[in-house]
Protein backbone atom coordinates (compact mmCIF):
# COMPACT_ATOMS: atom_id res chain seq x y z
CA UNK A 1 0.00 0.00 0.00
CA UNK A 2 2.03 2.91 -1.26
CA UNK A 3 1.53 6.32 0.30
CA UNK A 4 0.84 9.28 -1.98
CA UNK A 5 2.21 12.42 -0.46
CA UNK A 6 0.57 15.25 -2.37
CA UNK A 7 2.42 17.95 -0.48
CA UNK A 8 5.81 16.61 -1.60
CA UNK A 9 4.46 15.14 -4.85
CA UNK A 10 5.98 11.85 -3.88
CA UNK A 11 4.93 8.22 -3.87
CA UNK A 12 6.40 6.25 -1.02
CA UNK A 13 6.50 2.50 -1.39
CA UNK A 14 8.08 -0.36 0.46
CA UNK A 15 10.23 -3.25 -0.75
CA UNK A 16 11.18 -5.94 1.72
CA UNK A 17 14.06 -8.42 1.47
CA UNK A 18 12.90 -11.67 3.02
CA UNK A 19 14.62 -15.00 3.44
CA UNK A 20 16.05 -17.52 5.91
CA UNK A 21 18.67 -16.42 8.45
CA UNK A 22 22.19 -15.88 6.98
CA UNK A 23 20.89 -16.06 3.39
CA UNK A 24 22.43 -12.68 2.60
CA UNK A 25 19.50 -10.28 2.94
CA UNK A 26 21.55 -7.78 4.89
CA UNK A 27 24.56 -8.20 2.55
CA UNK A 28 22.17 -7.35 -0.32
CA UNK A 29 21.04 -4.17 1.36
CA UNK A 30 24.55 -3.19 2.47
CA UNK A 31 25.76 -3.57 -1.10
CA UNK A 32 22.89 -1.45 -2.45
CA UNK A 33 23.56 1.18 0.21
CA UNK A 34 27.23 1.42 -0.82
CA UNK A 35 26.88 1.01 -4.58
CA UNK A 36 23.97 3.42 -5.02
CA UNK A 37 25.04 5.94 -2.40
CA UNK A 38 23.85 8.88 -4.51
CA UNK A 39 20.34 7.54 -4.60
CA UNK A 40 20.18 6.86 -0.89
CA UNK A 41 18.66 9.43 1.39
CA UNK A 42 19.72 9.56 5.00
CA UNK A 43 21.59 6.93 6.95
CA UNK A 44 21.14 3.21 7.06
CA UNK A 45 19.34 2.07 10.19
CA UNK A 46 20.65 -1.21 11.52
CA UNK A 47 19.12 -3.01 14.48
CA UNK A 48 20.83 -6.08 15.85
CA UNK A 49 18.29 -8.78 16.34
CA UNK A 50 19.47 -12.13 17.63
CA UNK A 51 21.20 -14.08 14.86
CA UNK A 52 20.05 -11.61 12.24
CA UNK A 53 19.84 -7.90 11.56
CA UNK A 54 17.04 -5.58 10.60
CA UNK A 55 18.12 -2.95 8.09
CA UNK A 56 16.33 0.04 6.70
CA UNK A 57 17.04 3.01 4.43
CA UNK A 58 15.30 5.31 1.97
CA UNK A 59 16.12 4.86 -1.69
CA UNK A 60 15.31 7.30 -4.50
CA UNK A 61 15.59 5.40 -7.80
CA UNK A 62 16.47 8.07 -10.38
CA UNK A 63 16.17 6.19 -13.62
CA UNK A 64 12.54 5.32 -13.04
CA UNK A 65 11.13 8.75 -13.78
CA UNK A 66 7.86 9.86 -12.36
CA UNK A 67 4.44 8.34 -11.89
CA UNK A 68 1.69 10.87 -12.53
CA UNK A 69 4.20 13.62 -11.91
CA UNK A 70 5.28 12.24 -8.57
CA UNK A 71 8.78 11.20 -7.56
CA UNK A 72 9.17 7.73 -6.21
CA UNK A 73 10.70 7.01 -2.81
CA UNK A 74 11.36 3.42 -1.88
CA UNK A 75 11.80 2.21 1.67
CA UNK A 76 14.09 -0.79 1.64
CA UNK A 77 13.86 -3.21 4.55
CA UNK A 78 15.16 -6.54 5.67
CA UNK A 79 13.12 -8.46 8.18
CA UNK A 80 14.34 -10.88 10.84
CA UNK A 81 13.17 -14.41 10.17
CA UNK A 82 12.81 -15.60 13.77
CA UNK A 83 9.27 -16.18 14.99
CA UNK A 84 10.21 -14.27 18.15
CA UNK A 85 10.35 -10.91 16.35
CA UNK A 86 6.70 -10.70 15.44
CA UNK A 87 6.32 -6.97 16.17
CA UNK A 88 9.20 -6.09 13.86
CA UNK A 89 7.92 -8.39 11.14
CA UNK A 90 4.45 -6.96 11.41
CA UNK A 91 5.75 -3.42 11.13
CA UNK A 92 7.95 -4.21 8.17
CA UNK A 93 5.48 -6.33 6.24
CA UNK A 94 2.41 -4.19 6.79
CA UNK A 95 1.65 -2.34 3.58
CA UNK A 96 4.56 -3.93 1.70
CA UNK A 97 4.52 -3.23 -2.06
CA UNK A 98 7.17 -5.62 -3.30
CA UNK A 99 9.18 -8.56 -1.99
CA UNK A 100 12.61 -9.91 -2.80
CA UNK A 101 12.97 -13.44 -1.49
CA UNK A 102 16.65 -14.21 -0.99
CA UNK A 103 17.30 -17.93 -1.12
CA UNK A 104 20.55 -19.54 -0.02
CA UNK A 105 22.21 -21.66 -2.74
CA UNK A 106 24.04 -23.83 -0.21
CA UNK A 107 22.94 -27.43 -0.37
CA UNK A 108 22.46 -27.64 3.39
CA UNK A 109 20.08 -24.69 3.41
CA UNK A 110 17.53 -26.29 1.10
CA UNK A 111 14.96 -27.01 3.82
CA UNK A 112 15.50 -23.58 5.39
CA UNK A 113 14.67 -21.88 2.06
CA UNK A 114 11.45 -23.77 1.63
CA UNK A 115 10.41 -23.22 5.24
CA UNK A 116 11.12 -19.51 5.00
CA UNK A 117 9.11 -19.18 1.78
CA UNK A 118 6.22 -20.92 3.48
CA UNK A 119 6.51 -18.55 6.44
CA UNK A 120 6.47 -15.62 4.04
CA UNK A 121 3.29 -16.88 2.45
CA UNK A 122 1.65 -17.23 5.87
CA UNK A 123 2.88 -13.84 7.08
CA UNK A 124 1.56 -12.13 3.96
CA UNK A 125 -1.72 -13.93 4.36
CA UNK A 126 -1.97 -12.59 7.92
CA UNK A 127 -1.88 -9.07 6.48
CA UNK A 128 -4.39 -9.85 3.76
CA UNK A 129 -1.78 -10.24 1.00
CA UNK A 130 -1.36 -13.04 -1.50
CA UNK A 131 2.12 -14.30 -2.38
CA UNK A 132 0.91 -15.10 -5.91
CA UNK A 133 -0.26 -11.53 -6.48
CA UNK A 134 2.37 -9.39 -4.77
CA UNK A 135 5.33 -8.30 -6.96
CA UNK A 136 7.89 -10.95 -6.06
CA UNK A 137 11.46 -11.58 -7.17
CA UNK A 138 13.39 -14.69 -6.17
CA UNK A 139 17.11 -14.28 -5.79
CA UNK A 140 19.34 -17.36 -5.71
CA UNK A 141 22.18 -15.95 -3.68
CA UNK A 142 25.75 -17.12 -2.95
CA UNK A 143 26.41 -18.46 -6.47
CA UNK A 144 30.08 -17.47 -5.93
CA UNK A 145 30.46 -20.34 -3.46
CA UNK A 146 30.64 -22.71 -6.44
CA UNK A 147 34.22 -21.48 -6.99
CA UNK A 148 35.24 -22.42 -3.47
CA UNK A 149 34.07 -26.00 -3.97
CA UNK A 150 31.27 -25.80 -1.45
CA UNK A 151 28.25 -27.91 -2.42
CA UNK A 152 25.55 -25.64 -3.85
CA UNK A 153 22.28 -26.43 -5.55
CA UNK A 154 21.81 -26.01 -9.27
CA UNK A 155 19.56 -23.18 -10.43
CA UNK A 156 17.20 -25.75 -11.92
CA UNK A 157 16.85 -27.49 -8.60
CA UNK A 158 16.18 -24.21 -6.79
CA UNK A 159 13.60 -23.25 -9.41
CA UNK A 160 11.90 -26.56 -8.87
CA UNK A 161 12.00 -26.27 -5.10
CA UNK A 162 10.84 -22.70 -4.76
CA UNK A 163 9.40 -21.37 -7.98
CA UNK A 164 7.44 -24.23 -9.49
CA UNK A 165 4.08 -22.83 -8.47
CA UNK A 166 4.97 -19.18 -7.93
CA UNK A 167 6.48 -18.64 -11.39
CA UNK A 168 8.01 -15.40 -10.15
CA UNK A 169 10.94 -13.57 -11.73
CA UNK A 170 14.13 -15.24 -10.52
CA UNK A 171 17.84 -14.58 -10.87
CA UNK A 172 21.21 -15.77 -9.59
CA UNK A 173 23.32 -13.44 -7.51
CA UNK A 174 26.24 -13.09 -5.20
CA UNK A 175 25.68 -10.43 -2.56
CA UNK A 176 29.34 -10.58 -1.47
CA UNK A 177 30.69 -9.62 -4.90
CA UNK A 178 27.63 -7.56 -5.84
CA UNK A 179 26.88 -9.66 -8.88
CA UNK A 180 23.18 -9.72 -9.71
CA UNK A 181 22.26 -7.42 -6.83
CA UNK A 182 21.57 -4.38 -8.99
CA UNK A 183 19.59 -6.56 -11.37
CA UNK A 184 17.50 -7.97 -8.53
CA UNK A 185 16.70 -4.49 -7.30
CA UNK A 186 15.86 -3.22 -10.81
CA UNK A 187 13.59 -6.17 -11.42
CA UNK A 188 11.81 -5.68 -8.12
CA UNK A 189 11.41 -1.94 -8.69
CA UNK A 190 10.06 -2.57 -12.18
CA UNK A 191 7.49 -5.09 -11.01
CA UNK A 192 6.51 -3.04 -7.96
CA UNK A 193 5.98 0.12 -9.97
CA UNK A 194 4.06 -1.70 -12.68
CA UNK A 195 1.79 -3.03 -10.01
CA UNK A 196 1.42 0.42 -8.44
CA UNK A 197 0.61 1.97 -11.80
CA UNK A 198 -2.03 -0.64 -12.33
CA UNK A 199 -3.50 0.12 -8.93
CA UNK A 200 -3.34 3.83 -9.62
CA UNK A 201 -5.05 3.65 -13.00
CA UNK A 202 -7.62 1.39 -11.56
CA UNK A 203 -8.29 3.90 -8.78
CA UNK A 204 -8.75 6.70 -11.31
CA UNK A 205 -11.53 5.03 -13.22
CA UNK B 1 1.68 30.00 20.14
CA UNK B 2 -0.47 28.87 17.23
CA UNK B 3 -1.83 25.38 17.74
CA UNK B 4 -4.13 23.25 15.62
CA UNK B 5 -5.17 19.63 16.04
CA UNK B 6 -4.01 17.71 12.98
CA UNK B 7 -4.78 14.11 13.84
CA UNK B 8 -6.10 12.19 16.82
CA UNK B 9 -7.27 8.68 17.43
CA UNK B 10 -7.08 5.43 19.24
CA UNK B 11 -3.76 3.57 19.54
CA UNK B 12 -5.38 0.18 19.18
CA UNK B 13 -6.42 1.29 15.70
CA UNK B 14 -3.34 3.25 14.62
CA UNK B 15 -0.38 2.26 16.76
CA UNK B 16 2.48 4.52 17.75
CA UNK B 17 4.85 3.18 15.09
CA UNK B 18 2.30 4.03 12.42
CA UNK B 19 1.83 7.49 13.89
CA UNK B 20 5.62 7.98 13.77
CA UNK B 21 5.74 6.94 10.12
CA UNK B 22 2.80 9.14 9.23
CA UNK B 23 4.32 12.21 10.89
CA UNK B 24 7.64 11.38 9.21
CA UNK B 25 6.17 11.03 5.73
CA UNK B 26 4.48 14.40 6.16
CA UNK B 27 7.57 16.06 7.69
CA UNK B 28 5.31 17.31 10.44
CA UNK B 29 6.31 19.77 13.14
CA UNK B 30 4.33 19.80 16.35
CA UNK B 31 3.53 17.98 19.57
CA UNK B 32 2.30 14.42 19.93
CA UNK B 33 0.43 13.63 23.14
CA UNK B 34 -0.26 10.03 24.15
CA UNK B 35 -2.44 8.97 27.05
CA UNK B 36 -3.17 5.57 28.56
CA UNK B 37 -5.54 4.45 31.29
CA UNK B 38 -2.68 2.55 32.88
CA UNK B 39 -0.42 5.54 33.33
CA UNK B 40 -0.76 8.65 35.41
CA UNK B 41 1.36 10.81 33.14
CA UNK B 42 0.79 11.48 29.46
CA UNK B 43 3.64 10.93 27.03
CA UNK B 44 4.66 13.99 25.05
CA UNK B 45 6.89 13.84 21.98
CA UNK B 46 8.13 16.90 20.12
CA UNK B 47 8.52 16.53 16.35
CA UNK B 48 10.54 18.79 14.07
CA UNK B 49 10.18 18.16 10.32
CA UNK B 50 8.98 14.64 10.89
CA UNK B 51 11.72 13.64 13.34
CA UNK B 52 11.24 13.29 17.09
CA UNK B 53 13.66 15.67 18.85
CA UNK B 54 12.60 15.53 22.49
CA UNK B 55 10.06 13.88 24.76
CA UNK B 56 8.89 13.64 28.32
CA UNK B 57 6.70 11.30 30.28
CA UNK B 58 6.51 11.94 34.02
CA UNK B 59 10.09 11.94 35.32
CA UNK B 60 11.53 10.53 32.05
CA UNK B 61 12.89 12.70 29.27
CA UNK B 62 14.42 12.25 25.81
CA UNK B 63 14.61 8.76 24.33
CA UNK B 64 13.95 7.17 27.73
CA UNK B 65 10.52 8.76 27.62
CA UNK B 66 9.81 7.59 24.06
CA UNK B 67 10.45 3.84 24.21
CA UNK B 68 7.93 2.89 26.94
CA UNK B 69 5.19 4.64 24.95
CA UNK B 70 5.40 1.91 22.30
CA UNK B 71 3.99 -0.44 24.93
CA UNK B 72 0.85 1.68 25.24
CA UNK B 73 -1.19 -0.31 22.80
CA UNK B 74 -4.49 0.74 24.30
CA UNK B 75 -4.72 4.48 24.55
CA UNK B 76 -5.33 7.71 22.72
CA UNK B 77 -3.06 10.05 20.79
CA UNK B 78 -3.36 13.53 19.38
CA UNK B 79 -0.96 15.51 17.28
CA UNK B 80 -1.17 19.26 17.06
CA UNK B 81 0.70 21.35 14.53
CA UNK B 82 2.65 24.02 16.35
CA UNK B 83 6.12 25.46 16.47
CA UNK B 84 8.55 23.52 18.63
CA UNK B 85 11.37 25.28 20.44
CA UNK B 86 12.90 22.29 22.25
CA UNK B 87 16.58 21.50 21.94
CA UNK B 88 17.35 18.44 19.85
CA UNK B 89 17.86 15.87 22.62
CA UNK B 90 16.98 12.79 20.54
CA UNK B 91 19.59 12.10 17.87
CA UNK B 92 18.23 8.84 16.45
CA UNK B 93 15.92 9.09 13.47
CA UNK B 94 12.34 7.97 13.59
CA UNK B 95 12.73 4.64 11.79
CA UNK B 96 15.65 3.71 14.00
CA UNK B 97 13.53 4.44 17.05
CA UNK B 98 10.55 2.53 15.66
CA UNK B 99 12.57 -0.56 14.70
CA UNK B 100 14.47 -0.51 17.98
CA UNK B 101 11.18 -0.23 19.86
CA UNK B 102 9.66 -3.19 17.98
CA UNK B 103 12.67 -5.26 18.93
CA UNK B 104 12.41 -4.19 22.56
CA UNK B 105 8.72 -5.13 22.53
CA UNK B 106 9.52 -8.58 21.18
CA UNK B 107 12.35 -9.03 23.66
CA UNK B 108 10.04 -8.03 26.50
CA UNK B 109 12.17 -4.99 27.41
CA UNK B 110 9.21 -2.74 26.71
CA UNK B 111 6.20 -4.10 28.57
CA UNK B 112 2.89 -3.97 26.75
CA UNK B 113 0.32 -2.03 28.72
CA UNK B 114 -2.57 -4.45 28.35
CA UNK B 115 -4.98 -5.85 30.94
CA UNK B 116 -3.27 -9.24 30.70
CA UNK B 117 0.52 -9.51 30.53
CA UNK B 118 3.45 -11.75 31.36
CA UNK B 119 6.44 -10.50 33.30
CA UNK B 120 9.19 -11.70 30.97
CA UNK B 121 11.89 -9.76 32.81
CA UNK B 122 11.60 -11.83 35.96
CA UNK B 123 12.49 -15.07 34.22
CA UNK B 124 11.66 -17.31 37.20
CA UNK B 125 9.52 -20.40 36.77
CA UNK B 126 6.46 -18.86 38.42
CA UNK B 127 6.24 -15.98 36.02
CA UNK B 128 4.58 -18.21 33.43
CA UNK B 129 1.28 -17.22 35.00
CA UNK B 130 -0.45 -14.34 33.28
CA UNK B 131 -0.83 -11.19 35.35
CA UNK B 132 -4.09 -9.24 35.17
CA UNK B 133 -4.08 -5.53 35.89
CA UNK B 134 -6.61 -2.74 35.71
CA UNK B 135 -6.65 0.95 34.92
CA UNK B 136 -5.66 3.66 37.42
CA UNK B 137 -7.51 3.40 40.72
CA UNK B 138 -10.28 5.86 41.57
CA UNK B 139 -9.50 6.76 45.21
CA UNK B 140 -13.07 7.98 45.79
CA UNK B 141 -13.97 4.35 46.32
CA UNK B 142 -11.02 3.40 48.52
CA UNK B 143 -12.01 3.49 52.19
CA UNK B 144 -8.68 2.40 53.67
CA UNK B 145 -5.22 1.25 52.70
CA UNK B 146 -3.62 -1.95 53.95
CA UNK B 147 0.01 -3.07 53.66
CA UNK B 148 0.98 -6.71 53.35
CA UNK B 149 4.34 -8.44 53.51
CA UNK B 150 5.51 -11.16 51.15
CA UNK B 151 3.62 -14.48 51.39
CA UNK B 152 0.63 -13.28 53.42
CA UNK B 153 -2.78 -14.79 52.73
CA UNK B 154 -5.38 -12.11 52.05
CA UNK B 155 -8.38 -14.42 51.64
CA UNK B 156 -8.83 -18.14 52.18
CA UNK B 157 -10.81 -20.40 49.90
CA UNK B 158 -13.88 -21.78 51.70
CA UNK B 159 -14.16 -18.91 54.22
CA UNK B 160 -17.08 -16.47 54.18
CA UNK B 161 -16.53 -12.84 53.39
CA UNK B 162 -17.88 -9.85 51.50
CA UNK B 163 -14.93 -7.47 51.65
CA UNK B 164 -13.30 -6.50 48.45
CA UNK B 165 -10.05 -4.77 47.62
CA UNK B 166 -8.30 -3.10 44.76
CA UNK B 167 -4.59 -3.71 44.27
CA UNK B 168 -2.76 -0.40 44.72
CA UNK B 169 0.72 -1.85 44.21
CA UNK B 170 2.46 -5.21 44.05
CA UNK B 171 1.50 -8.66 42.81
CA UNK B 172 -0.80 -11.29 44.30
CA UNK B 173 -1.35 -14.90 43.35
CA UNK B 174 -4.72 -16.59 43.05
CA UNK B 175 -4.52 -20.23 44.16
CA UNK B 176 -7.06 -23.02 44.22
CA UNK B 177 -7.11 -25.35 47.20
CA UNK B 178 -7.16 -28.93 45.94
CA UNK B 179 -6.56 -32.38 47.41
CA UNK B 180 -3.12 -32.06 45.80
CA UNK B 181 -2.41 -28.83 47.63
CA UNK B 182 -2.54 -25.23 46.45
CA UNK B 183 -2.51 -24.75 42.68
CA UNK B 184 -1.58 -21.23 41.49
CA UNK B 185 -3.70 -20.26 38.49
CA UNK B 186 -3.27 -16.53 37.97
CA UNK B 187 -1.62 -13.37 39.25
CA UNK B 188 -3.14 -9.99 39.93
CA UNK B 189 -1.34 -6.68 39.47
CA UNK B 190 -2.21 -3.08 40.28
CA UNK B 191 -5.73 -1.99 39.42
CA UNK B 192 -7.09 -5.53 39.72
CA UNK B 193 -9.86 -6.33 42.19
CA UNK B 194 -10.16 -9.03 44.82
CA UNK B 195 -13.69 -9.99 45.75
CA UNK B 196 -16.99 -10.25 44.01
CA UNK B 197 -19.32 -7.58 42.65
CA UNK B 198 -22.19 -10.00 42.89
CA UNK B 199 -21.42 -10.23 46.63
CA UNK B 200 -23.16 -6.88 47.10
CA UNK B 201 -26.36 -8.59 46.06
CA UNK B 202 -25.86 -12.01 47.62
CA UNK B 203 -24.45 -11.35 51.09
CA UNK B 204 -22.08 -13.62 52.94
CA UNK B 205 -20.53 -15.35 49.96
CA UNK B 206 -18.02 -18.16 50.18
CA UNK B 207 -14.59 -17.41 48.77
CA UNK B 208 -13.78 -19.74 45.91
CA UNK B 209 -10.05 -19.17 45.87
CA UNK B 210 -7.11 -18.25 48.08
CA UNK B 211 -5.14 -15.06 47.49
CA UNK B 212 -1.51 -14.81 48.60
CA UNK B 213 0.86 -11.86 48.23
CA UNK B 214 3.99 -12.18 46.09
CA UNK B 215 6.38 -9.62 47.56
CA UNK B 216 5.14 -6.48 49.29
CA UNK B 217 1.62 -5.46 48.40
CA UNK B 218 -0.58 -2.48 49.14
CA UNK B 219 -4.32 -2.98 48.88
CA UNK B 220 -7.15 -0.48 48.96
CA UNK B 221 -10.22 -1.60 50.88
CA UNK B 222 -13.22 -0.72 48.75
CA UNK B 223 -15.98 1.46 50.13
CA UNK B 224 -18.66 -1.21 50.39
CA UNK B 225 -21.46 1.16 51.28
CA UNK B 226 -20.90 3.32 48.26
CA UNK B 227 -20.72 0.32 45.95
CA UNK B 228 -23.81 -1.32 47.50
CA UNK B 229 -25.81 1.84 46.93
CA UNK B 230 -24.87 1.88 43.27
CA UNK B 231 -25.51 -1.85 43.04
CA UNK B 232 -29.03 -1.50 44.34
CA UNK B 233 -29.90 0.60 41.30
CA UNK B 234 -28.76 -1.95 38.70
CA UNK B 235 -31.36 -3.12 36.20
CA UNK B 236 -32.30 -6.79 36.29
CA UNK B 237 -30.35 -7.45 33.11
CA UNK B 238 -27.19 -5.82 34.41
CA UNK B 239 -27.39 -7.73 37.70
CA UNK B 240 -27.86 -10.97 35.79
CA UNK B 241 -24.95 -10.13 33.53
CA UNK B 242 -22.64 -9.48 36.49
CA UNK B 243 -23.64 -12.69 38.24
CA UNK B 244 -23.32 -14.67 35.03
CA UNK B 245 -19.88 -13.18 34.34
CA UNK B 246 -18.66 -14.29 37.75
CA UNK B 247 -20.14 -17.73 37.21
CA UNK B 248 -18.26 -18.01 33.94
CA UNK B 249 -15.08 -16.81 35.66
CA UNK B 250 -15.39 -19.39 38.46
CA UNK B 251 -15.97 -22.20 35.99
CA UNK B 252 -12.97 -21.17 33.87
CA UNK B 253 -10.85 -21.09 37.05
CA UNK B 254 -12.06 -24.58 37.97
CA UNK B 255 -11.38 -25.82 34.46
CA UNK B 256 -7.87 -24.47 34.58
CA UNK B 257 -7.31 -26.12 37.96
CA UNK B 258 -8.54 -29.42 36.49
CA UNK B 259 -6.26 -29.00 33.53
CA UNK B 260 -3.25 -28.24 35.74
CA UNK B 261 -3.92 -31.34 37.88
CA UNK B 262 -5.20 -33.87 35.36
CA UNK B 263 -3.61 -32.39 32.22
CA UNK B 264 -6.89 -32.73 30.31
CA UNK B 265 -10.36 -31.24 30.02
CA UNK B 266 -13.36 -33.00 28.57
CA UNK B 267 -15.52 -32.40 25.50
CA UNK B 268 -18.07 -35.05 26.46
CA UNK B 269 -21.42 -33.25 25.95
CA UNK B 270 -20.46 -32.02 22.48
CA UNK B 271 -19.97 -35.26 20.57
CA UNK B 272 -21.63 -35.06 17.18
CA UNK B 273 -23.09 -31.58 17.74
CA UNK B 274 -22.81 -28.39 15.74
CA UNK B 275 -22.14 -25.11 17.58
CA UNK B 276 -24.80 -22.37 17.64
CA UNK B 277 -22.02 -19.80 17.64
CA UNK B 278 -18.82 -20.87 15.92
CA UNK B 279 -15.42 -19.60 17.06
CA UNK B 280 -14.28 -16.80 14.75
CA UNK B 281 -17.76 -15.87 13.64
CA UNK B 282 -18.70 -12.23 13.42
CA UNK B 283 -22.04 -12.46 15.20
CA UNK B 284 -23.27 -9.32 16.89
CA UNK B 285 -26.15 -10.71 18.95
CA UNK B 286 -26.28 -11.65 22.60
CA UNK B 287 -28.85 -13.82 24.39
CA UNK B 288 -30.14 -14.76 27.82
CA UNK B 289 -30.69 -18.43 28.53
CA UNK B 290 -34.34 -19.10 29.28
CA UNK B 291 -34.04 -22.84 29.59
CA UNK B 292 -31.45 -25.56 29.09
CA UNK B 293 -27.67 -25.28 28.92
CA UNK B 294 -25.10 -23.58 26.75
CA UNK B 295 -21.49 -24.77 26.65
CA UNK B 296 -18.67 -22.31 26.03
CA UNK B 297 -15.80 -24.07 24.27
CA UNK B 298 -12.44 -23.33 22.70
CA UNK B 299 -10.50 -25.21 20.06
CA UNK B 300 -7.82 -27.34 21.69
CA UNK B 301 -5.76 -30.27 20.43
CA UNK B 302 -7.97 -30.63 17.33
CA UNK B 303 -11.10 -30.97 19.51
CA UNK B 304 -13.27 -28.69 21.61
CA UNK B 305 -12.61 -28.06 25.29
CA UNK B 306 -15.51 -26.97 27.48
CA UNK B 307 -14.73 -23.86 29.55
CA UNK B 308 -18.13 -23.29 31.12
CA UNK B 309 -21.61 -24.72 31.29
CA UNK B 310 -24.14 -21.89 31.54
CA UNK B 311 -27.81 -22.20 32.49
CA UNK B 312 -30.89 -20.17 33.35
CA UNK B 313 -30.41 -16.38 33.28
CA UNK B 314 -26.84 -16.61 32.02
CA UNK B 315 -25.85 -14.69 28.93
CA UNK B 316 -24.10 -15.88 25.78
CA UNK B 317 -22.95 -14.00 22.71
CA UNK B 318 -21.22 -10.71 22.07
CA UNK B 319 -21.34 -8.07 24.80
CA UNK B 320 -19.56 -5.13 23.20
CA UNK B 321 -18.16 -3.70 26.46
CA UNK B 322 -16.82 -7.04 27.74
CA UNK B 323 -13.50 -8.21 26.43
CA UNK B 324 -13.32 -11.74 27.79
CA UNK B 325 -11.68 -13.38 24.80
CA UNK B 326 -14.66 -15.72 24.36
CA UNK B 327 -17.50 -15.98 21.85
CA UNK B 328 -18.01 -15.01 19.11
CA UNK B 329 -14.36 -14.41 18.05
CA UNK B 330 -12.43 -16.73 20.32
CA UNK B 331 -14.85 -19.35 21.61
CA UNK B 332 -17.79 -21.41 20.36
CA UNK B 333 -21.16 -22.00 21.98
CA UNK B 334 -22.85 -25.41 21.93
CA UNK B 335 -26.43 -26.03 23.05
CA UNK B 336 -28.19 -28.75 25.02
CA UNK B 337 -31.17 -30.16 23.14
CA UNK B 338 -33.70 -28.23 25.24
CA UNK B 339 -31.90 -24.86 25.05
CA UNK B 340 -34.14 -21.80 24.72
CA UNK B 341 -32.67 -18.35 24.29
CA UNK B 342 -34.13 -14.85 24.63
CA UNK B 343 -32.48 -11.97 22.81
CA UNK B 344 -30.66 -9.52 25.12
CA UNK B 345 -31.27 -5.80 24.56
CA UNK B 346 -27.67 -4.70 24.16
CA UNK B 347 -28.16 -1.01 23.50
CA UNK B 348 -30.01 -0.37 26.73
CA UNK B 349 -27.49 -2.38 28.69
CA UNK B 350 -24.59 -0.59 27.08
CA UNK B 351 -26.09 2.80 28.00
CA UNK B 352 -26.52 1.69 31.60
CA UNK B 353 -22.96 0.36 31.67
CA UNK B 354 -21.53 3.62 30.37
CA UNK B 355 -23.22 5.56 33.18
CA UNK B 356 -21.82 3.37 35.95
CA UNK B 357 -19.12 4.67 38.29
CA UNK B 358 -15.56 4.16 37.05
CA UNK B 359 -14.86 1.69 39.86
CA UNK B 360 -17.86 -0.52 39.08
CA UNK B 361 -16.97 -0.45 35.39
CA UNK B 362 -13.37 -1.33 36.25
CA UNK B 363 -14.54 -4.23 38.41
CA UNK B 364 -16.69 -5.65 35.61
CA UNK B 365 -13.90 -5.12 33.10
CA UNK B 366 -11.42 -6.78 35.48
CA UNK B 367 -13.58 -9.89 35.64
CA UNK B 368 -13.64 -10.02 31.86
CA UNK B 369 -9.83 -9.62 31.76
CA UNK B 370 -9.43 -12.45 34.30
CA UNK B 371 -11.63 -14.69 32.14
CA UNK B 372 -9.50 -13.80 29.13
CA UNK B 373 -6.27 -14.56 31.06
CA UNK B 374 -7.62 -17.92 32.30
CA UNK B 375 -8.67 -18.75 28.76
CA UNK B 376 -5.21 -17.90 27.40
CA UNK B 377 -3.72 -20.29 29.94
CA UNK B 378 -6.38 -22.91 29.16
CA UNK B 379 -5.69 -22.82 25.45
CA UNK B 380 -1.88 -23.21 25.83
Amino acid sequence: MAVFNLKKREIECKIVFYGPGRCGKTTNLEYIFRAYKKQVEGEMVSINTEGDRTLFFDFLPMELGKIKGCDVRVQLFTVPGQVHYSSTRKLVLRGVDGIVFVADSLDVRREKNMQSLKDLQQNLKDYGLNIFKIPLVLQYNKRDLANTGMPIMSLEKMEKDLNRQLKAASLPASAVTGEGIGKTLQESLKLTLQSLQKQFNWAQK
Amino acid sequence: MKKSLAIAGSLDYINLSEVFQLLGTNSSTGILRVISRYNENPGIIYFLNGEPIDADCGPLTGLDAVFPLFGWIEGEFEFSLQSVKNKVVIKKNRMEIVLEAMKMLDDGIIVKQTPVYYDKNKGDGDSELPIVRGPLVDYMYVADEEDYRDGETVIHQGKHGDWSWVVLSGILEIRKETPKGQIPILRLGSGSFIGSIAAYQIKNTVRTYTVVTVGEVQLGVLDTQRLSLENAKFSRNLSMLIISLEKRLKQCANRLTDLLIKKTISDEPLKGKEPIIKQGENKEEAFIIDHGFAYITIKKDKGQAVLARLGDNDFVGKIPFLNMGHEPYSASVYASEDLKLKPLEIEELQKEYENLSTTTKNMIENNASIISALTMKLSE
